[in-house]
């Protein structure tokens, strides 16, 4: 048997389902996007796309979008890497038991998890009270049906591929190379900057990809926690296809959407090669 | 330089006494060996002394000062570890700065002392080079250099030489010898192989199941070890269970019969305190010559026997030997040649023969590594 073709046999069909998947909407998208307005107009046209710029709402949303899904990398990179830090150095038993915790919110529909939330940071929910119990604050905040809404429920969604991709190289760090740090002088701080660091950065650099690529493409989260007047890049292209039906103005807002990614990723990889040429 | 003085010292790893009551003392400026089987708590040892691990008993000193209650960094030692441990993301000179700059020595004396350590190990000009980007060998010399160039008090070294082939352990013992020749520190080798330690060391410790089972001067213990499992670490093929008997001789030999054996040996040695001990002999002392050579079996720890199996080493030949008057073979190195099943006769020189004390089994594994 030729083992040398097998895997290509078996890869071909979702490769192939893919890149049909992928290519065809693209084209579509940029079709649709590009089009011309008037009868008489040029391809391609960038009356539409320029448009989502120029418009205020276009603007805002785009504004939004970027902010929120800086704030919710931040947060996530912030507050997951002490879990991951911490699960790594738990037993086999406890570790088991805290990655199902983190993994958890995988597990409930978006729906349920926004829903939840709403509760939890309405005008009489847990979190006013408990602001007011602590006097904090004298009346209820809004929480919700705005960006602070938005922003808890993406980074309740996404620490868990922040943890996951930090744990990853955690665990493979070799603890001699601590303790070598330790015995040449190092404090358990400088320990921690000087070598952890730098050895989980490309677990830092694949957890900031994928949050910020799925905090900017996130929809059913920003859609349910943020409301009509707090729009997004997603949101704002959901409004355009189904409530206004303009399939050219909603393609235009996929293009800036699809621009934002490339860019984000062009970047991304650029300060990950700088970062990590030492790696090998 | 300062002397390590191990006094007491144990540690537990849940149930298990990876170490237990360890004591010993490296002298200043001496190179000691932890020498033992896997598992047998040298390398706990080790990291007893680094501050690694927080023992449960005993105490450490180095220099005469107390250092349990130090944290590793304010110790001032240098670790050298098995897989080298090289901070991969940083070059060869970063990597043995590491330790200068912590220590906040100038950027200058910084340089200086780094191309001073590179050049103390022998290494060419890789300064700028990742570990990743050198071979085994130089990741080693990177490794020493990292640990000596803080002036180290003690250099702590785990089985450094293991992860090299045989052609580079050879040389980087010498390396090794000339290295702490020249700095004089005071250096704790943990290894398995006896012929590291013996080659290395000015002292060797020798482990089993997180105790010492003796230590001594190599020469001293190649010639008489301490005891059966000693001696059988120490390459010693020939081990035989058996007791002194009662007959007092004149000429400074006792007579020794092997247990599940039909033999009395004459051992030169003074009569032990107790009669149960283990008779000893390298296979290298020991005679063998044809049994159709004119000579007769008539001499004193002369034994029949018939050629099992052999092995060709180069220099000798190796042989399993069955005798009727032993329990198990005897292994002989000679430089005749003998074929399988031919009966030959063997003579165990009473000089040549160790008296051992029994203990625990010989090649038993420890408790955990």
């Amino acid at each position: 048997m030729n083992t040398g073709r097998f895997p290509a046999s078996l890869a071909t069909p979702v490769l192939l389902a893919f890149g049909i998947f992928v290519l065809v909407p693209c084209v579509m998208l940029l079709v649709k996007g590009l089009e011309p307005t008037a009868e008489t107009g040029e391809w391609p046209d960038f009356t539409n796309v320029l448009g989502v710029f120029d418009s205020k709402v276009g603007q805002q949303a785009l504004n939004r979008t970027i902010r929120i899904s800086l704030i919710v990398t931040a947060i996530c990179m912030l507050a997951g890497y002490p879990v991951a830090l911490f699960i790594a150095r738990c037993g086999p038993r406890w570790r088991g038991l805290l990655l199902a915790v983190v993994i958890f919110p995988f597990l409930i529909s978006a729906v349920v998890r926004a829903f939840g939330w709403t509760v939890l940071l309405g005008d009489s929910g847990l979190a006013n009270k408990g602001l007011i119990a602590l006097g904090l604050i004298d009346r209820p905040i809004t929480l919700v049906q705005n960006e602070i809404g938005i922003i808890v429920g993406e980074t309740h969604l996404l620490m868990p591929y922040m943890i996951l991709s930090l744990l990853a190289v955690l665990q493979r760090i070799d603890p001699n190379l601590r303790h070598a740090a330790e015995s040449l002088g190092a404090s358990p701080v400088s320990v921690f900057w000087r070598i952890v660091i730098p050895l989980t950065l490309p677990g830092l650099l694949t957890g900031t990809l994928l949050v910020f690529s799925l905090a900017m493409t996130a929809f059913a989260t920003p859609f349910l926690l943020g409301g009509g007047r707090t729009p997004i890049l997603t949101t704002l292209l959901y409004d355009y296809a189904f409530t206004l039906f303009d399939w050219r103005l909603a393609a235009s807002i996929g293009i800036v959407l699809l621009i934002l990614g490339i860019l984000f990723v062009t970047i991304h990889r650029f300060v990950s090669s700088r970062g990590m040429r030492s790696y090998g | 330089m300062s002397d390590v003085e191990v006094s007491g010292v144990s540690k537990r790893y849940d149930d298990l006494w990876a170490v237990k009551r360890v004591s010993f003392t490296a002298p200043a400026g001496s190179f000691t060996s932890l020498l033992g089987p896997s598992g047998c708590g040298k390398t706990t040892t080790l990291r007893l002394i680094a501050g690694f691990a927080a023992l449960d008993e005993g105490e450490v000193r180095i220099g005469g000062k107390p250092v349990d209650a130090l944290p590793p960094w304010r110790r001032n030692l240098g670790v050298v570890f098995q897989n080298y441990a090289l901070f991969p993301f940083m070059t060869v000179f970063d990597n043995v700065a590491f330790g200068l700059r912590r220590r906040r020595v100038p950027r200058g004396e910084t340089a200086a002392r780094v191309a001073e350590a590179i050049d103390l190990v022998g290494l060419p000009d890789l300064a700028g080079r990742y570990p990743r980007q050198l071979s085994g060998g130089q990741q080693q010399r990177v490794a020493l250099a990292r640990a000596l160039v803080i002036r180290p008090e003690v250099l702590l070294l785990d089985e450094p030489l293991s992860n090299l082939d045989a052609k580079l352990r050879a040389e980087m013992r010498f390396e090794l010898k000339r290295i702490q020749r020249e700095t004089g520190v005071t250096s704790i080798f943990v290894t398995h192989d006896q012929e590291e330690a013996l080659t290395l060391s000015d002292q060797i410790v020798v482990m089993n199941l997180g105790t010492v089972a003796g230590a001594a001067a190599p020469k001293s213990i190649w010639e008489q070890p301490e005891s059966a499992y000693v001696a059988d670490f120490l390459g010693v093929e020939n081990l035989f269970p058996g007791t002194v008997g009662d007959g007092a001789e004149d000429d400074g030999t006792v007579a020794v019969s092997v247990s599940e054996g039909s033999v009395t040996l004459d051992v030169a040695a003074a009569r032990p305190a107790e009669a149960a001990v283990v008779l000893g002999i390298r296979s290298g002392d020991i005679k063998m010559w044809k049994v159709d050579s004119k000579r007769a079996l008539d001499g004193p720890n002369e034994l029949a026997g018939t050629v099992r199996e052999f092995t060709y080493v180069g220099s000798a030949v190796v042989y399993q030997v069955d005798c009727a008057a032993l329990p198990r073979p005897l292994i002989a190195t000679v430089q005749e040649e003998f074929a399988v099943g031919e009966s030959v006769r063997l003579h165990l020189p009473p000089g040549a023969i160790k008296l051992l004390r029994p203990d625990a089994p010989a090649g038993g594994s420890g408790a955990r590594p």
